[in-house]
């Protein structure tokens, strides 16, 4: 028993260090990333819907890219929308036709 | 009989274009997904076919705006507002005085041209599928986006010297276009692009700005395929529309030539990669028995957008193929694609 979960040992190092790893390169610390989801996933849901026309489940999909999607609140009457998920929260707003969508 | 001769002429321009048709719409291969195409040869359409949307469907162009940008600052130069030998550090005077003194040092011999030819030598971090959260792309468009991308790039340090190395770079292109910005008079500084460009060219297009109103020259242009198509036409017709020279000859043609960055570049004389003008991709090589490929034409220009989306223009063959699509992994081979516009067009002829 005890041996067969012996392999988790180096996979909880590879984490570990993979986490580290990303503390210290990378150009987004690892406290923005959920900023960081919502406001990618604000901004590009609002293009899609508002801007492109796609539909609402189309939309949502094209902006999950592997992680949970916690809330979100569309007002399609303001043309806005927010992403929220534990930590951060991101709104964006379409502008008008010539300016597109802007992240608030 | 010459109902006879129309029919028999229209089955075999059909037949010329399926090749291509099933080429781009039925492979199979789950990384090629065509959404629309449209083949546009010596004064008419000759092939279009849509899976999802019409003509008229808007599309988001990604780094297929990159070449609106270049065109806007073509059009702000010939009219004096600008130049590519303008220096960076005296456009963002205000913006470099927020930096530490050695990055304000770096910044002095960085000028106009060399972000155009994507040299600016800033130590840039370009991908962001394989490690989104380590690329610079990302945090510019999704942070930096909601105050200002020039002082986010502004504080990016250098790798090489301004002008040494061609470096694909989106920080470029946004820069690009807060330096225009800043030298339009106010009067222009919003509307610019409409009252030069996409007005003049009968376009209804979006572009995206961050909150200080650069436009996002990146990624942020949206415009129809039938827009897209004049797009293409535009630059065929070397910057004139309906008769009017909308932007110079002269900087179209530089625009679509090899930059002076890229031709000292390594890549120039490697087979494996295209070459680079200002803001334009290129089969152009150093070499001419080296081009990336080798069954389209040197003068062939390209605007590349994510997921496989593009504008390929053929000067020569007065071609212009528009294709949306969602691919990934860039699986569509670039030379097979353009064999199978060259033929199907060939063959339509014969």
């Amino acid at each position: 028993m005890l041996k067969s979960k012996l392999f988790l040992i180096p996979m909880f190092i590879l984490v570990c260090l993979g986490a580290t790893h990303q503390i210290i390169f990378s150009q987004t610390p690892l406290r923005q990333m959920p900023e960081l989801l919502s406001t990618m996933r604000a901004k590009e849901f609002c293009s899609c819907f508002f801007m492109l026309g796609k539909g609402e489940k189309y939309c949502l999909d094209s902006v999950k890219k592997g992680y949970p999607i916690f809330t979100y609140k569309l007002d399609q009457k303001n043309k806005s929308v927010i992403f929220e998920n534990p930590i951060a929260s991101s709104r964006a707003f379409v502008q008008n036709q010539k300016y597109g969508c802007n992240l608030e | 009989m010459i109902k006879i001769l129309i029919l028999l002429f229209s089955f075999s321009s059909i037949a010329s274009y399926s090749k291509l048709e099933k080429f781009l719409f039925h492979q199979n291969n789950p990384n090629i997904v065509t959404e629309q195409f449209l083949l546009f040869h010596d004064g008419e359409v000759r092939f279009e076919k849509f899976e999802k949307g019409s003509r008229e469907t808007r599309h988001l162009l990604w780094s297929m705006s990159k070449s609106i940008g270049s065109l806007l600052f073509g059009i702000a130069e010939q009219k004096g507002y600008i130049s590519k030998s303008d220096l960076i550090s005296n456009i963002f005077k205000e913006e470099l005085n927020k930096l530490p003194k050695s990055l304000q040092n770096k910044h002095k011999n960085l000028k106009v041209k060399n972000l155009l030819e994507m040299s600016s030598g800033l130590n840039w971090n370009e991908f962001y599928e394989s490690s989104p959260f380590n690329s610079h792309v990302v945090r510019m468009l999704y942070f930096a986006a909601k105050e200002s991308v020039v002082d986010y790039i502004l504080q990016v340090p250098y790798r090489h010297t301004p002008g040494e190395k061609f470096y694909y770079s989106s920080g470029d292109s946004n820069l690009l276009m807060g330096a225009l910005q800043k030298k339009l008079p106010k009067n222009l500084k919003q509307i610019f692009p409409w009252k030069f460009l996409f007005d003049p060219l009968e376009m209804d297009a979006t572009f995206e700005t961050d909150k200080k109103g650069v436009f996002m020259a990146s990624s942020y242009a949206y415009l129809s395929t039938k827009d897209l198509l004049k797009l293409g036409l535009f630059i065929l017709n070397k910057g004139s529309y309906k008769g009017k020279q909308i932007v110079s000859k002269e900087y179209i043609d530089y625009a679509t030539s090899i930059s002076e960055a890229f031709a000292i570049h390594k890549d120039c004389k490697n087979k494996h990669n295209l070459s680079y003008g200002a803001q334009f991709w290129l089969n152009r090589s150093c070499d001419k028995n080296n081009k990336f490929m080798p069954d389209a034409p040197e003068e062939l220009v390209m605007l590349l957008g994510h997921g496989g989306q593009s504008v390929y223009i053929f000067p020569s063959e007065r071609i212009v193929a528009v294709r949306i699509a969602r691919d990934k992994h860039n699986a569509l081979d670039k030379n097979t694609y353009s064999k199978y516009i060259l033929n199907a067009v060939k063959n339509a002829k014969e």
